[in-house]
């Protein structure tokens, strides 16, 4: 059966070439040169000198990139828990019995992730407006004087503020991907153990989740990677402020090279990212490895 | 159909080119003048692409009279085509500051004086002294000191066209309801005025900080002379001996911080901008703004003629202790035309032109009548009876002395630092002394 698809060398590496070349130039190569300007002290002019590793031991002692990196992680757990843990949720109710016009429901909550980052920034900016937006606005109706607030501007609660349009928008994205691995497990099993007499939370936590674990772990490193490289929406919301409460790595890594003129320190903070993320996942891995050895 | 003109034109002048040069490789040099003079011939009606890049957008104080002087120049020019780029002042000044960097800079584009010094020492922008020596006529008839912030190392840099100014717009209105009489004179006096008004249940100062530079502008740049005086300010950009922790500078930060505690400023100050600033002072809901010239256009435009009566306009008042002088406003001309350094000398001829017919009279003029103050002297212009604000601003800025800006000067790495504090000293989150540390490091950071 598979013979049929056994191209020549030639077409394979044809067929390859493309993609491997648009990789490699639009991500392989910028990381390098992104490397090369981290060893210099430049400002965007002709003058560059040449400071060795003198970025990265700058980078290590920053405490705003710190913090920032701080809020990134906060960012990940609102994420993994909002995005993920509703999307899981969701998916559960879209494929049991008691919901109907489920591909309207599907559309509507795909719909958000279509959106660009700026639209939903916003869409979201207005929501938490202070006199005329929609957020204290009901609550106004409902009789919750005491809850209005100025949500982009309380900088104890500026995380939360930011992680609900994120979470908003992307719960979507997983839940189409947690849909598909749901709807692929054998609808046999899940009869058996309804026959069995387990109820609906025990099938869920027991048969399902286990069975879907692999894509569960993808969508966890997705929303990792995603959360450490969201730059867009907070750029339009807050701008990282008030102050730098809502900075991010990302942006922090732009206002460095574009707003200070420190191109080689911005550069430096980008390789920063890159390593940070890719523990990050590295240790997203490693933990759901080990339960797999366990088992 | 524009386009197919345009390629026509294209390709009949690209045809002309090579016969041009036909002729001129062939023949001898009995042949050399009648080429030459062909050559001068086409120089008016060959097609010249010309990139600009301005802050320009629909609706500012200055963009009608630009695009009207455009319109001239164009006409002026048929052979010219003109890319332009327009975005706004925040984008520009990292659209710019980006693309020097890459080496990608546009023919002529609007340059901050702030990042004039950068520029030069990196050969980006051309010298304009020559094209200023050659039209010494044009020049005479700018402002005192518009050039001041472009000038570096005795030469020029950019051809400054705006004048901004800033101060406190106050509703009397408002004032009298909480029972103030009359507009603050000391800062002591207004945070007690602030109080007056919030007991009133009003918003003391509308401020709209999310875009992070108008805390630093509207408000550090005037009340950082109002504590330190010119000397400080002096010492400090020259390298000479001034620091941001010197008390003078801290007591300005712990003014702004004082005053943000006593409650003056609406509550989501950092997360709204200008715009929705100006609509809450514009609907009377804030007692007064501290902004720039710019809003004056937006006041006459937007205002009940009724209401334009009740808004003044006053200097920020003194600081107990200060050391500046009083009834000093911020002025001066942020940002002006810029040259490519690389232009190809073809060039040069057409943007001296495009220079001159867009700064000049009649653009000065045509601000003046939209209530906008350009670098140019006007001379005739009429001001419609309804800019009521653009009447009392004239009246207001008449022999007023102009103190400089601190983004139109100091570095963008200070700025950023200053920006993003002030929002913290706004909502009371960072001390004044923490602050002022902070650009302290920077400022040594940056001058070693």
């Amino acid at each position: 059966m598979y013979n049929k698809i056994n191209p020549q060398k030639s077409t394979l590496l044809g067929l390859l070439t493309p993609g491997v070349v648009l990789f490699a130039v639009c991500c392989i190569v910028p990381l390098g040169v992104a490397f090369y300007f981290s060893l210099f002290n430049w400002d965007g002019g002709i003058h560059k000198t040449f400071i060795g590793l003198g970025n990265y031991t700058e980078l290590l002692r920053d405490t705003n990139f710190w913090l920032a990196f701080k809020n990134n992680l906060l960012f990940v757990l609102y994420s993994v828990i909002g995005q993920v843990g509703i999307a899981f949720v969701m998916s559960m109710l879209l494929t049991s019995r008691a919901v109907h016009f489920k591909n309207f429901h599907r559309t509507v909550i795909f719909f958000p992730v279509v959106l660009s980052s700026i639209v939903v920034a916003y869409l979201w900016q207005i929501i938490y407006n202070k006199d005329y937006g929609l957020l204290n606005k009901t609550l106004e109706l409902l009789g919750l004087q005491g809850w209005i607030k100025p949500w982009l501007d309380d900088t104890g609660i500026i995380i939360q503020s930011l992680a609900a349009p994120k979470i908003w928008q992307w719960i979507g994205y997983y839940m189409v991907i947690l849909l598909g691995a749901i709807q692929s497990i054998d609808i046999s099993v899940l009869e058996c153990a309804e026959l069995d007499g387990a109820s609906s939370w025990r099938r869920a936590c027991f048969i399902v989740l286990p069975m879907i674990k692999n894509t569960m772990v993808v969508t966890i490193i997705l929303c990792i990677s995603g959360n450490m490289k969201t730059f867009d929406q907070i750029y339009a919301m807050t701008g990282g402020g008030p102050g730098t409460s809502s900075m991010v790595v990302a942006l922090y890594a732009y206002k460095m090279s574009f707003v200070r003129q420190r191109y080689g320190y911005g550069s430096a903070c980008a390789i920063g990212i890159l390593v940070l993320s890719l523990l990050l996942v590295a240790l997203s891995k490693l933990a759901s490895g080990r339960k797999k050895n366990d088992e | 159909m524009k386009k197919r003109l345009t390629a026509f034109a294209m390709a009949s002048a690209m045809a002309f080119g090579c016969v041009a040069c036909g002729g001129n490789s062939t023949s001898g040099s009995s042949a050399a003048a009648p080429a030459e003079s062909t050559a001068d011939a086409t120089a008016a009606s060959e097609p010249i692409t010309l990139t600009l890049m301005d802050q320009f957008v629909e609706g500012e104080g200055m963009t009608d009279a630009f695009r009207a002087r455009m319109e001239v120049f164009k006409a002026e020019h048929p052979n010219v085509t003109i890319e332009e780029e327009t975005l706004n002042t925040a984008d520009m000044g990292t659209k710019v500051q980006t693309l020097a960097a890459a080496d990608e800079l546009p023919d002529v584009f609007q340059m901050k004086g702030q990042m004039a010094k950068s520029f030069v020492e990196n050969g980006y922008v051309m010298d304009l002294t020559d094209i200023l020596g050659e039209n010494a006529d044009w020049v005479s008839g700018f402002r005192d000191g518009v050039f001041s912030n472009f000038e570096i190392n005795g030469g020029t840099y950019a051809v400054p066209y705006q004048v901004t100014n800033t101060f406190v717009y106050y509703n009397a209105d408002l004032f009298e309801q909480a029972g103030v009489t009359e507009f603050p004179a000391t800062w002591s006096g207004l945070i007690e005025a602030c109080q007056k008004l919030r007991d009133a249940g009003m918003t003391p100062i509308e401020l709209g900080d999310a875009p992070l530079w108008p805390a630093e502008s509207v408000i550090m740049s005037t009340l950082g002379n109002r504590c330190t005086g010119d000397e400080w300010y002096k010492n400090l950009r020259n390298n000479a001996g001034s620091k941001f922790t010197d008390p003078e500078f801290v007591l300005s930060l712990q003014s702004l911080y004082d005053l943000a505690a006593a409650g003056a400023f609406n509550s989501d100050v950092n997360s709204i901008d200008g715009d929705a600033q100006r609509t809450a002072f514009m609907n009377g809901q804030a007692a007064m703004m501290f902004d720039g010239s710019w809003a004056i256009a937006a006041l006459d435009a937007n205002m009940e003629a009724g209401m334009k009566d009740s808004i003044k306009l006053a200097p920020m008042p003194t600081v107990d202790g200060g050391k500046g002088d009083e009834g000093v406003i911020t002025g001066g001309s942020g940002w002006g035309f810029a040259v490519n350094a690389k232009l190809d000398d073809a060039k040069r001829a057409v943007v001296v032109d495009f220079l001159t017919t867009i700064v000049g009279a009649d653009f000065a003029a045509q601000c003046a009548s939209s209530g906008v103050v350009s670098a140019y002297n006007a001379s005739e212009y009429t001001l419609d009876e309804s800019k009521v604000m653009a009447a009392q601003y004239f009246e207001f800025i008449e022999g007023r002395r102009f103190i400089p800006v601190y983004d139109h000067q100091l570095s963008s790495g200070l700025m950023d630092v200053m920006q993003s504090g002030l929002q913290e000293i706004l909502n009371n989150t960072k001390t004044a002394d923490t602050l002022a540390q902070e650009l302290q490091d920077q400022y040594e950071m940056e001058n070693g």
